[in-house]
């Protein structure tokens, strides 16, 4: 997901200003002016400047971009990379979601057998796959390092 | 002395060994994967270190990093694609030469000079590192403020990219790190009134989520696309010759070594950097100039020295000052606030058999290195067939659990994924992630030592430079930070000075 600079530098900004600004809500050691807040308000600062030159460098971009003609890669290579990008996030967030409920074994499982499908358009690849990492991830983490990985809720 | 038996005694111990023999098979595997690095086998191993002690720890992550660097040269010799970037600048001439039916060789070549990179640079730096801690024990909080600043500004001159966003890198970085309990009052800072986020941002799903889940966002999307099969060329005979051409390159070899541990030691550089710097200056004092890039082995010889060379150099401001000289000495430190040591010059004294025991493993490491990489080679075309679809899922799902067991908290899982995301972002847009990492790492102990100089000077900010050695730190800092502002302007001015000149 590429950018210009110049949106990620007001972006920036604001978020400078922002800390700046909670930085200085923060209390003072007594009888100094500075305390929790000094280094905050430093970053916040630095940041600023930062967030500055970016936005110049982005401006610098957009010029130069619309003296040139750009060719842009076609929507759906650009939707099927997307697509394939967000299969991890996705993964995750099941996995956070689902896990409490069903339980490690069938989450990893399901996860696992889904994505080597979805990548590899296999399906007896992606069973087998799955069954072994499950098996392979539950003894490793649940008996020999005593993690106490969830189980099946119902 | 006792420290030095004490550190035998726990590395030449079973469990030990065993987590030095797997931790090793496991970055052979890694490396020679193309496009998973050093950094991405050490952040997998972060969550099994959590249930070791702090010497098996280092020891997974040091035989893990040793071999990973070697296993690189396998694709890049073979497929030409470098296995990790600390390959890169040898990659045409590696492939080239392979292509003459000489793979085994050079890639014996590349295991020997690897390993006799890695020993030198241990046996350098263990001489070095303890009379660089004595001098550091008289530092105060000034000089460490300088020192840590000094490293993250270092990691922001030599990354990639733009140096504003180099520096915006290391800002958000500093940003992270404050998030948790103030050291100075005890207040919570952007914690938003979460309960998890009062200890911080944890280091482990952060690592695995900057280093391994944004990798694989970045490597996942490849796969949409048909794949083009390479087949890897045969490895052949492995070791025939490369005793005499070890002694017909001694000079290649102790240069290499020479210019990886130095550039080791400086905070930021790392294995990849070393490499080009050695092939570089190889090239540059090499009677046979013009055949580097076309399979000439002399600058593989020096840039392979280097990058296992400098290795075992990124450890000595780790240990010495508690200031990482690369993403994997980063997540050394990482590893060892956990076990609750603070790298820094005490570490020589309280912590002694650590130290041996790190020097210990760095040599047993490229020992066993020998006949592992040996195997490595052989069964390279396995290892290489493995298909990407059945890979990156399973390390997806290892990232996810590996961040679970930390602490039993989905809500670490929650972090990696938005680490991921948020390196992911930066690093498509030309944002380098080290500086950030480097800042997270470095970003309490710059606050610290500010807090405490601050209150010591009472506000005053010319009593930073009131000792000799933080005024020298502190000049290297400005100018450093001058190079950042004004190198680019300058460089530009230059060339266009120069431009009407050629014309």
């Amino acid at each position: 997901m590429r950018i210009n600079d110049m949106f990620t530098g007001v972006i920036l900004a604001i978020l400078s200003i922002l800390l700046y600004r909670y930085a200085q809500t923060l209390p003072k050691l007594s009888g100094m002016d500075y305390g929790p807040g000094t280094f905050p308000s430093l970053i916040a600062c630095g940041l600023f400047i930062g967030s500055l030159g970016l936005m110049l460098s982005g401006f610098t971009q957009y010029r130069n971009q619309k003296a040139q003609a750009s060719s842009a890669p076609t929507a759906g290579s650009n939707r099927h990379h997307f697509l394939y990008a967000l299969s991890v996030p996705a993964a995750i967030i099941f996995y956070m979601v689902a896990s409490p409920w069903l339980g490690f074994s069938l989450t990893c499982f399901l996860i696992v057998c889904a994505m080597v499908r979805w990548l590899s358009h296999r399906w007896l690849l992606s069973i087998i796959v799955a069954v072994c990492t499950t098996a392979v991830m539950w003894f490793a983490f649940v008996k020999a390092l005593y993690v106490p990985l969830p189980t099946f809720y119902f | 002395m006792l420290d030095f038996f004490s550190a035998l005694d726990q590395v030449f111990s079973v469990p030990v060994l065993l987590t030095i023999l797997g931790s090793a098979a496991f970055g052979l595997f890694i490396g020679a994967i193309p496009g998973l690095t050093a950094t991405m086998a050490t952040a997998l191993l972060v969550p099994l270190t959590f249930f070791m002690g702090p010497i098996q720890a280092i020891s997974a992550i040091v035989a893990a990093s040793v071999m990973t660097i070697f296993a690189g040269d396998i694709p890049s010799t073979l497929l030409r694609i470098p296995g990790t970037p600390a390959s890169a600048a040898y990659t045409d001439d590696a492939y080239l030469i392979a292509q003459k039916g000489k793979a085994g060789q050079i890639l014996g070549l590349n295991l020997l000079c690897s390993v006799i990179g890695g020993i030198i640079a241990v046996l350098v730096i263990s001489q070095f590192a303890p009379a660089l801690a004595r001098v550091s024990l008289s530092f105060t909080s000034d000089e460490y403020f300088w020192l840590a600043l000094l490293g993250l500004s270092s990691a922001v001159l030599v990354a990639r990219g733009s140096a504003i966003k180099g520096c915006i890198a290391m800002g958000l970085g500093l940003l992270l790190s404050v998030i948790g309990i103030d050291s100075v009052m005890g207040i919570p800072r952007l914690t938003f009134g979460s309960i998890d986020l009062a200890a911080g941002i944890s280091i482990i799903p952060t690592m695995v989520g900057i280093f391994a889940v944004a990798e694989l966002l970045r490597k996942i999307p490849a796969l949409s696309s048909a794949q083009t099969v390479t087949t890897p060329l045969k490895a052949g005979s492995v070791f025939k010759g490369t005793g005499r051409q070890v002694r017909a390159n001694k000079r290649s070899i102790a240069g290499g070594t020479t210019v990886g541990t130095i550039v080791g030691i400086l905070p930021g550089a790392g294995a990849d950097i070393a490499a080009w710097v050695a092939y570089a200056i190889s090239k540059r004092f090499s009677k046979t100039p013009e055949k580097y890039g076309t399979g000439h082995a002399e600058g593989i010889i020096a840039a392979s020295s280097a990058n296992n060379a400098s290795l075992s150099g990124t450890y000595v401001p780790a240990l010495v000052f508690g200031i990482p000289g690369d993403t994997v000495t980063a997540i050394v430190i990482g590893v060892l606030l956990m076990k609750g040591i603070t790298p820094g010059p005490m570490v020589f004294t309280t912590e002694g058999a650590l130290v041996y025991a790190i020097y210990i493993v760095f040599i047993l490491a490229n020992l066993i290195m020998i006949p592992l990489g040996w195997i490595a080679i052989r069964s390279a075309g396995k290892v290489l067939s493995v298909p990407s679809s059945v890979l990156y899922p399973l390390i997806l799902i290892f990232c996810i659990v590996g961040s679970y067991a930390a602490n039993n908290s989905l809500f670490d899982v929650g972090v990696m994924l938005a680490m991921g995301v948020i390196a992911y972002f930066l690093e498509k847009n030309e944002f380098p992630t080290a500086p950030l990492i480097l800042a997270l790492i470095l970003g309490p102990i710059v606050e610290e030592n500010f807090m405490k100089s601050l209150i010591k000077a009472n506000g005053d900010l010319m009593m930073f430079f009131d000792r000799p050695t933080a005024m020298w730190l502190g000049i290297a800092t400005l100018i450093i930070w001058s190079l950042l502002i004004f190198g680019g302007p300058l460089r530009s001015l230059l060339r266009k000075k120069t431009q009407p000149l050629n014309a």
